[in-house]
């Protein structure tokens, strides 16, 4: 697999979320690092210069994942890496989002609901980043 | 001129201005308008044959037959026109047009067949009526004015002799028009009637239509606090989900890490499940208080001994995040008549968030004090404060300010309205006042032990 050593930055609140995913990317062989606030995500990504985002909707707002989402895509240097978008929303949010409706009006790959199996996510990141070579 | 019964059906279509489908209340009533118009001119065909031959009355039927034919043909025209209204102000002036043709219809049929002798003159009582109804405010007014206008000319104008006589032979011995007292009384007694059915109608009217509006105003308050339950249930099942979610993440990795890894990740989702489990509780309680079905029992509790207790088990925290405590308690504060659980859960509630939502360096008092049956309990921070927007909303189930997201996002905000309900369970009362930036005073009462139970 040509995949292993990419770096892969996790935007989520919820501690025990980023402590459960890097376990399962860690053991995978990929380059974790994590931030908690979406308001930090901008620095963080120009820093590490991941190669996939992990991104939760809902932080600091309801919709606070997006708002990431929408800044990367600005970027010229990140427009192309892929963001796997995890949520236990589905559906609740202030923006009454739902994926399969919307998805296609938002620059993120894929949707995955919480919790994530191991295997799914894998399988998943794998995917994205073999995709996006 | 039979347009008996229109005003008892008024009553059950109660005009009311402003609502939605006012223009489709309107409609209806020129609708109706339309067919009594049809019955009244049945019955003018019917009466004249029954006054000729059963009353043996004597009078020129060709003019009435030709007002009859008037009105036959302006009621086509109103429902052709109507047809193509449809603006609830075009279909009031609709309205308004019908009631001034029918009143002058109404004139001239008493004009041609005898004026002032002619009884059908009592049925003005009939427009007067349901202008009223349907114009309570000053458009009823005029109406009745009009009314009594072109009556009073019609009469006066008749009996002097300025316009030709149509007189209706055989049911008076003498003429009214024959000395001046009963035309003069017949006058008086027709405009009061006029004015004051039109008085108490409008009156009817209004009141209907306030009664119509409070109703109206009901239905759209429970529709939307309906709606607000939808999405309060999803907000639930968002908070149920998250830490049940986080639980099952960690647990699925505990296989994947190195084994002294694992008691951490084991430890926090046991965390999580017991925050989850607190929260299934917390909603327990507070749908139960909604429901009223819990009978709080209330007996004397010491609160100078559950402010204490609290502010010791808080002390950790507050250490932790640089608060200094403060009690300050009046050595004589008697015994509240409150329910110890509810108490202790408020008191550590108001001072876990006083804590929480404080700055380095910050403080907290919680001071107490007697006032009026009742012992009044304060908690004051130099925290981050609420801003004013969010001060209605604060003890909101699951309500939470942005600051307080950005220090925790993940507590659920329930614990300021459970306190409030089961402050308001034991008969007590909460409130808040607060300046952004500058700290928060929460401010709880319980009722004094030993008064009679407050009603």
């Amino acid at each position: 697999m040509t995949t292993k050593g990419k770096r892969i930055l996790i935007v989520d609140d919820d501690a025990d979320f980023i402590t459960a995913t890097r376990a399962v990317l860690a053991g995978a062989g990929y380059e974790v690092e994590a931030c908690t606030k979406a308001a930090e995500a901008s620095a963080r990504i120009r820093e590490f210069r991941p190669d996939l985002l992990v991104l939760d909707v809902m932080m600091e707002t309801g919709s606070a994942g997006f708002d990431v989402s929408y800044q990367v895509r600005k970027d010229p240097h990140y427009a192309k890496t892929p963001i796997l978008m995890v949520t236990a929303i589905h559906q609740t949010t202030p923006l009454r989002f739902s994926p399969e409706t919307d998805g296609e009006f938002l620059p993120v790959e894929k949707f995955l609901d919480k919790p994530v199996p191991a295997d799914v996510l894998l399988r998943e990141v794998a995917h994205l980043l073999e995709s996006a070579e | 001129m039979s347009c008996f019964g229109k005003w008892r059906t008024c009553l059950n279509q109660p005009n009311s201005p402003g609502s939605p489908g006012r223009a489709d209340e309107a409609f209806r009533q020129l609708a109706w308008f339309i067919r009594l118009r049809w019955l009244a001119i049945a019955g003018v065909l019917a009466t004249l044959p029954a006054a000729w031959y059963l009353l043996r009355l004597r009078f020129d039927p060709m003019p009435l037959l030709a007002v009859t034919a008037g009105v036959v043909a302006a009621n086509v025209f109103f429902r052709v026109r109507l047809r193509r209204t449809s603006t609830a102000e075009r279909l009031t002036g609709l309205a308004r047009t019908q009631i001034v043709i029918d009143l002058i219809a109404l004139v001239l049929l008493l004009y041609f067949a005898g004026g002032i002798e002619n009884p059908f003159s009592f049925y003005f009582v009939f427009h007067t009526a349901i202008a009223a109804f349907i114009f309570p405010e000053s458009g009823s007014l005029v109406i009745a004015t009009l009314a009594f206008g072109l009556y009073t000319a019609m009469v006066l104008l008749d009996w002097t002799g300025v316009i030709a006589r149509f007189p209706l032979t055989g049911l008076y011995a003498v003429s009214p028009y024959q000395s001046l007292g009963p035309v003069l009384a017949n006058i008086i007694v027709f405009g009061s009637t006029l004015y004051i059915v039109r008085y108490f109608t409008a009156a009817i009217s209004r009141r209907l239509s306030r009664r119509t509006n409070q109703l109206a105003q009901a239905n759209r308050k429970l529709l939307e606090a309906d709606r607000n339950r939808v999405q309060s249930v999803i907000t639930v099942t968002h908070e149920l989900r998250s830490p049940a979610a986080a639980a099952a993440s960690l647990l699925e990795v505990v296989e994947r890490v190195s084994p002294d890894e694992r008691p951490a990740l084991i430890d926090r989702a046991r965390q999580r499940i017991n925050g989850l489990l607190r929260l299934i509780g917390d909603l327990l309680d507070l749908h139960q208080l909604e429901l009223g079905t819990t009978n709080v029992e209330t007996a004397p509790v010491p609160v100078a001994e559950v402010v204490e207790a609290a502010a010791a088990e808080y002390a950790a925290l507050a250490r932790e995040r640089g608060v200094s405590v403060r009690v300050e308690l009046p050595a004589d504060l008697p015994p509240a008549q409150a329910s110890a659980r509810y108490l202790e859960f408020t008191v550590r509630n108001l001072l876990a968030n006083a804590i929480q939502y404080n700055r380095p360096g910050g403080s907290v008092t919680v001071s107490a004090r007697q006032s009026e049956g009742f012992v009044e309990v304060e908690v004051a921070d130099t925290g981050m404060g609420i801003p004013e927007r969010d001060l209605p909303h604060v003890f909101d189930i699951f309500f939470r300010g942005d600051e307080a997201k950005k220090t925790d996002r993940l507590a659920p905000g329930l614990g300021l309205s459970l306190v409030k309900r089961l402050v308001e369970t034991q008969g007590g009362t909460v409130r808040v006042e607060s300046e952004a930036g500058k700290g928060s005073r929460f401010f709880f009462t319980v009722p004094i032990a030993g008064k009679p139970e407050p009603a």
